[in-house]
């Protein structure tokens, strides 16, 4: 490779910050003047600093596969006996990198949302406009100061430092890029608040396209939080998928605000209210994702103190503050625009104050997340004292407001906007009541749920999974109602209600979830040391371990176990857990072996093996319904690209107060 | 970048990641139960989010062999607790103290939950109908005044029929 093409890299950069800077204030001087053609050179602005972030991140790919170690970046994160695939995704296994992948994605987002829009948004564009291109320029800043990933290495090295083997896995190509694809998609429902703010009105338009967005941001958050897990799980050896630590904090929380905003939405578009609030949903949406990545990059999560090591963190916080003080203001100033829904006969007992109870749940969940993220930071920064906040803490709220939603999702359905009626009635609630039993009663049989030890798990596990199947009962209970309504005409259903449908998918979704969490009451472990050709029982599994083997995959020298796992003639399957080496790092990782099935997985680790005495010590876990939540995620996710196909939905005809541009 | 954060945090962390932890060895099994739920009490000081009892880092082993060595001296589960939290501070401990500052993270919560309904019924519930102004009209609202237009054109119109 060239030497120069890793300075065109940075030089692209810069322009695209240059450019960036001028959309941002080309399109507020659009806004001002209604100039229609200024407004056109900020939108062209945006689609040439998409092209050319664009130009700069394959060059750094170009840099990556042709093993140029003339680039630190490079140098740190790869080496030469990287398999291709790895090769592809070593590009954001550092912070530079996903800097980068992150401004990508925005850019890419944001001239995407410049180019489709409803029609009667042309009014507002340019504040949209303005707002993702002054969140571009800060990003594009920040990537050719304290983040470049086109910093040079002299004298350039022959071989690079390796990547990670932690990311050495099929997970972490896939969860970092959806995850940023859900975080920069939050963005548009953003500029679209911020322009809602600065124009001081709402749209049917406005409604739609935002709807959209944060429904796109919602399959995508969900999938990117998930895959997370997933890697966790499979990758790390502590038999679990969810830590509360305050990366996965950090990125459930855009998650728990987006859903809000989509449940605020649906108010606004059925009856006109809750607009305001939409528009604050949508900015701490957006908020968030940045925040999350302010706290884990900037070093703040371990010490306070670790915060002015880098410049990372100042100019974060920098950022956040001004981003934060800009909305308040724009906020305090603007808000009394949005002139309040004229619908009348609201609020009390009906559905719009069921999805306000939801929110306000949702929001809670999301409030303990911040407090417990943020708490032993201001603890240490107010009273010098440090504390831990970890899962314990989290779990004594969680369960609580899972419950709530449960119970929100079942009685939320039922309800009717503008009516204290209960369709189905007390009838509903009664056949929902019984049919639960059977299906809750299978699925502790099957479970074995009844083996819980600890009175209280099993309590918690009872009342949970009965209540999740009579929630289940009753929002399917409330799909045969909508379509008797219908005369069974299930065409005319489909057609008109995939909105509805949607919904309906991504909420059994949830309670699918829930069912899986609570496997997590009842998950054994087994810590076993055997020689060769001995044997355990456990959970009514037979393991023989049956020696070590060494072998070579791809640039890993792995040593593996084979365990023969049977239970009582049933199943013969081989484990094979196993520890691997890298030639470029020191430590020694997991290899772990997931046998899943539906009811639990079994996973084994080989936490140790002693090579003279041909022994090895095991962790063996029961998880179960581990496959249930992973199941949970595609009903949800799929909910969402349902609801995201109706056509329907937002098109209503609505007063239009837009004007046009000269 | 979290997920990197996380991920070099987790590197530092299986640094010493240097092999098994026989769990069962010196305690009585009888004293199983209560080693289990210390070590989860207990923070893993090399990771991020794990408890003692999810990790193997060698400082986690080291605690998880003091906490056997208390329970096998015969103290209780307090004042193993208190053993660690005089020593390593209260940070050793995975949820905050009940006490002084760090009961704030755990009365705002139960505040906000309890706090909010009554801040719900007071903005929106006891907060009188609004009365109609402009902006967004529901589908109905127009479809009435067309009608209504409709039918005074009629009327007008009719006679001269």
């Amino acid at each position: 490779m060239p030497i120069i093409l890793g300075d065109v890299g940075h030089y692209l950069l810069l322009l695209c910050l240059i450019v960036n800077i001028y959309g941002t204030v080309a399109s507020l001087c659009a806004a001002r003047l209604r100039h229609r053609r200024l407004y056109l050179s900020a939108k062209a602005a945006q689609t040439s600093s998409s092209l050319m972030v664009l130009a700069a991140s394959l060059i750094l790919w170009l840099a990556f596969f042709s093993r140029d170690y003339s680039l630190l970046y490079v140098f740190k994160n790869s080496s030469s006996d990287l398999p291709a695939y790895y090769t592809l995704t070593a590009f954001w296994s550092s912070l530079e990198g996903s800097h980068l992948l992150w401004a990508l994605l925005l850019s890419l987002c944001a001239t995407l949302a410049l180019w489709t829009h409803a029609r009667d948004n042309e009014h507002i564009m340019p504040y949209v406009s303005a707002a993702l291109q002054a969140v571009l320029a800060w990003m594009f800043y920040l990537a050719v100061t304290h983040s470049d990933p086109f910093v040079r290495l002299f004298p350039i090295a022959s071989n690079g430092q390796g990547m990670n083997a932690l990311l050495q896995n099929p997970y972490m190509a896939i969860h970092p890029p959806t995850l940023f694809i859900g975080y920069t998609v939050l963005a548009v429902p953003f500029a679209y608040s911020v322009a809602a703010l600065f124009y001081g009105d709402i749209t049917a338009g406005w409604l739609r396209t935002t709807r959209r967005w944060a429904l796109v941001a919602f399959c995508f958050l969900t999938a990117g939080v998930s895959l997370g897990g997933r890697w966790a799980y499979v990758e790390l050896g502590w038999a679990g998928y969810w830590a509360w630590d305050p990366v996965e904090n950090s990125s459930f929380l855009p998650w728990l605000f987006c859903v809000c905003l989509l449940h605020a939405l649906l108010v606004q578009e059925k009856l006109g209210h809750l607009k305001r609030l939409s528009i604050v949903l949508a900015f701490f949406a957006f908020f968030f994702s940045f925040f999350g990545t302010f706290i884990t990059r900037s070093g703040v999560v371990s010490s306070v103190h670790s915060f002015a090591q880098s410049p990372i963190g100042p100019n974060y916080l920098l950022f956040l503050a001004v981003l934060l003080l800009a909305f308040i203001l724009l906020y305090a100033l603007r808000a009394p625009a949005i002139l309040p829904a004229e619908t009348e006969r609201v609020w009390g007992v009906s559905k719009e104050s069921a999805l306000l109870i939801t929110q306000f749940i949702l929001l809670t969940l999301a409030i303990i997340v911040i407090i417990g993220t943020m708490f032993p930071i201001v603890s240490e920064a107010l009273t010098k004292q440090r504390i831990s906040v970890q899962a314990p803490y989290f779990n004594a709220f969680a369960p609580w407001l899972g419950l709530c939603l449960v119970i929100a999702i079942a009685c939320g359905n039922i309800m009717r906007y503008q009516r204290a009626q209960i369709v189905g009635g007390a009838r509903l609630l009664i056949i929902a009541a019984l049919l639960a039993l059977p299906a809750a009663v299978l699925f502790c049989y099957r479970g074995k749920v009844l083996q819980t030890p600890d009175g209280f798990a099993l309590g918690a596990q009872l009342v949970g999974i009965y209540l999740c199947f009579w929630s289940w009962a009753i929002i399917s209970g409330d799909v045969f109602y909508r379509l008797q309504q219908l005369k069974f005409k299930i065409k005319i259903f489909a057609a008109r209600n995939l909105g509805y449908l949607g919904a309906y998918v991504g909420h059994v979704g949830l309670l699918v979830a829930v069912l899986g969490f609570l496997g997590n009451y009842r998950a054994l472990e087994k810590n076993v040391h055997l020689n060769h050709g001995e044997h355990t029982n456990f959970f009514g599994y037979q393991f023989v371990f049956d020696g070590v083997r060494a072998r070579r995959v791809d640039n890993a020298l792995i040593q593996e176990a084979t365990l023969q796992v049977s239970r009582a003639g049933q199943e013969d399957i081989i484990l094979h857990p196993g520890r691997s080496r890298y030639p470029t790092a020191t430590e020694i990782f997991h290899e772990i072996a997931v046998h899943g099935g539906f009811w639990h997985d079994v996973y084994v680790v080989l936490a140790d093996y002693e090579a003279e005495q041909q022994a090895a010590t095991f962790n063996i876990h029961i998880n179960p319904t581990v496959r249930i939540v992973w199941l949970s995620i595609f009903l949800m996710v799929g909910g969402g690209l349902i609801a995201l196909s109706d056509r329907y939905r937002g098109q209503r005809s609505r007063d239009f107060l837009g004007s046009e541009m000269l | 970048m979290n997920v990197l954060a996380k991920t070099l945090l987790l590197a530092l962390a299986s640094l010493p990641l240097l092999g098994a932890y026989d769990r069962t060895e010196n305690i009585a099994p009888q004293d199983y139960q209560l080693f289990e739920e210390l070590s989860k009490d207990l923070r893993c000081p090399a990771c991020q989010g794990l408890s003692v009892w999810e990790s193997d880092a060698v400082f986690s082993n080291q605690i998880k062999d003091m906490v056997k060595t208390k329970i096998n001296a015969g103290l209780n589960r307090e004042e193993i607790l208190a053993f660690f939290t005089a020593r390593f501070g209260y940070w050793i401990l995975r949820e905050p103290p009940r006490r002084g500052f760090s009961s704030l993270a755990w009365w705002l919560p139960l505040a906000l939950l309890l706090s909010g309904p009554l801040l719900l019924w007071f903005f929106f519930w006891r907060r009188p109908q609004v009365s109609p102004v402009q902006g967004m009209r529901s589908v109905e609202a127009i479809i009435a005044q067309m009608q209504q237009e409709l039918a005074q054109q009629r009327t007008h119109q009719s006679p001269k029929n």
